[in-house]
């Protein structure tokens, strides 16, 4: 076993016999691979997180399809439809050289670079999807009317996006796209692919990085623009 | 439409069908709000982060890249909105909100149903008590059944970090309910490098 409890830091300080427990639990390993000394206690322990496993399993069981929820989702998705990426264009702004740009690691973490003709030209399929062309005229087949009726008192209930979509080619367009955010703040959006941090929020925007799908964070004092791919933060701005 | 994949709904969605869409969203749906469900041990507020989810993946269909599996995406999104809910949740005040939980109205008339609604409540308690970090992947491994390298990708950590947070919310969970049941403290063992 060469990955062994790590010690190191708070969020990975554990109990030897419960990190043990818990892969027995899991079969990630067989008990014969417990160390001797180790193995009753192992064995108790396992036998309480099995318990746990079982309990959590059972009032876990997904409820019944909702709906009306779903109904509403797309509804409020048609509302904001994806029907055109928006280019940051124009002659370099003073304002984006006043705040402090941090970049960070776009080279670093190998993403390939293009040009910004190859941006406006390569993501023209993603930029008018149909997906966002028929949720905007088009009802489920399925959707009853009552549904569509529940939907409906409930909407006011739903934030609202302005769903732009932006291609970005670089941190001079992203200060330029950004510069006046923390005085007002763009639209956010109701949830994020990525973990945000405390106290920020996503941008409701689609943004396509650097040619990298991603989306924007915003919080009090800085904004990060994360891949949606992999959530590794692709850039950043303190201003 | 409904013995399609996952793939081939995504693939008919982002080509333009409106029901391949609404498919999708039926059958990840109650597994998501499960999900929001036992992470923010709260009705309301799960319903709340299933509907922001649920917004949040139609809109990002298009870009949505088939690196994971659609699943292991949209419990991502979930996740997500779960952890906001429980922030703004912090953030407000909680009047009214405490709700009855619609599963736990079933027939009383038993002793049986009795001591299962007891145990569920605790293990209910049990799991509010666990902190976040450690519930959650407890959550995505036991209740979503997600295995350690979908939980790494959907939370952003290294998968040492999943098995040890997954260890640590066992481990509470266990405790609290051991301490329930009049057992008393588990012995303490010390904590050493099996290598």
């Amino acid at each position: 076993m060469n990955d062994t409890p790590d010690k190191r830091t708070t969020d990975d300080a554990v109990d030897v016999v419960d990190w043990w427990a818990s892969r027995v639990v899991d079969r990630e390993v067989e008990f014969a691979d417990v160390p001797a000394d180790l193995r009753a206690q192992v064995q108790s322990r396992a036998a309480d997180f099995a318990a746990v496993r079982t309990g959590l399993s059972a009032i876990g069981t997904p409820g019944v399809i909702d709906d009306i929820a779903i109904a509403r989702a797309i509804r409020t998705a048609k509302t904001a439809p994806r029907s055109s990426w928006r280019r940051i264009g124009g002659p370099l702004s003073m304002a984006a050289a006043l705040i402090g740009v941090i970049a960070i690691g776009i080279t670093a973490i190998g993403r390939d670079s293009r040009s910004s003709d190859d941006l406006a030209t390569a993501d023209q399929p993603m930029m008018s999807s149909p997906l966002a062309k028929t949720i905007d005229t088009e009802a489920p087949a399925s959707e009853s009317q009552e549904v569509i009726e529940a939907a409906g008192a409930a909407e006011s209930e739903v934030m609202s996006s302005t769903g732009e979509s932006v291609v970005i080619a670089d941190m001079v367009e992203l200060g330029r796209l950004t510069n006046g955010w923390w005085t007002t703040p763009p639209t956010m959006s109701p949830a994020a692919m990525c973990p945000l941090a405390e106290g920020m929020r996503r941008v409701d925007m689609d943004v396509m990085f650097d040619g990298i799908p991603a989306e924007i964070h915003l919080g009090p004092s800085n904004l990060k623009v994360v891949a949606l791919s992999d959530c590794m933060v692709l850039a950043g701005i303190t201003p | 439409m409904i013995d399609n994949t996952d793939s081939e709904l995504v693939e008919s969605a982002v080509a333009g069908d409106a029901r391949a869409v609404e498919e999708l969203l039926r059958r990840h749906q109650p597994r998501l709000r499960a999900v929001c469900r036992r992470i923010l041990n709260s009705d309301a507020d799960a319903d709340d982060a299933t509907q922001n989810a649920l917004i949040a993946i139609v809109r990002a269909l298009p870009s949505f890249d088939g690196r994971s599996a659609f699943g292991t995406w949209a419990y991502r999104i979930a996740t997500n909105a779960a952890l906001d809910e429980a922030r703004r949740r912090q953030r407000r005040p909680r009047v009214g909100r405490e709700e009855l939980d619609a599963t736990r109205i079933v027939d009383l008339s038993s002793d049986r149903v009795f001591a299962s609604l007891d145990e569920r409540d605790a293990l209910e308690r049990a799991l509010a008590s666990v902190p976040e970090d450690f519930r959650v992947a407890v959550v995505l491994r036991d209740v979503a059944d997600l295995d350690y390298e979908q939980i790494a990708q959907i939370l952003g950590v290294p998968i040492g970090t999943v098995r040890s947070r997954i260890a640590r919310g066992r481990a509470h969970l266990a405790d609290v309910l051991r301490n329930r049941n009049g057992v008393g403290e588990r012995q303490s063992f010390d904590t050493k490098d099996p290598s």
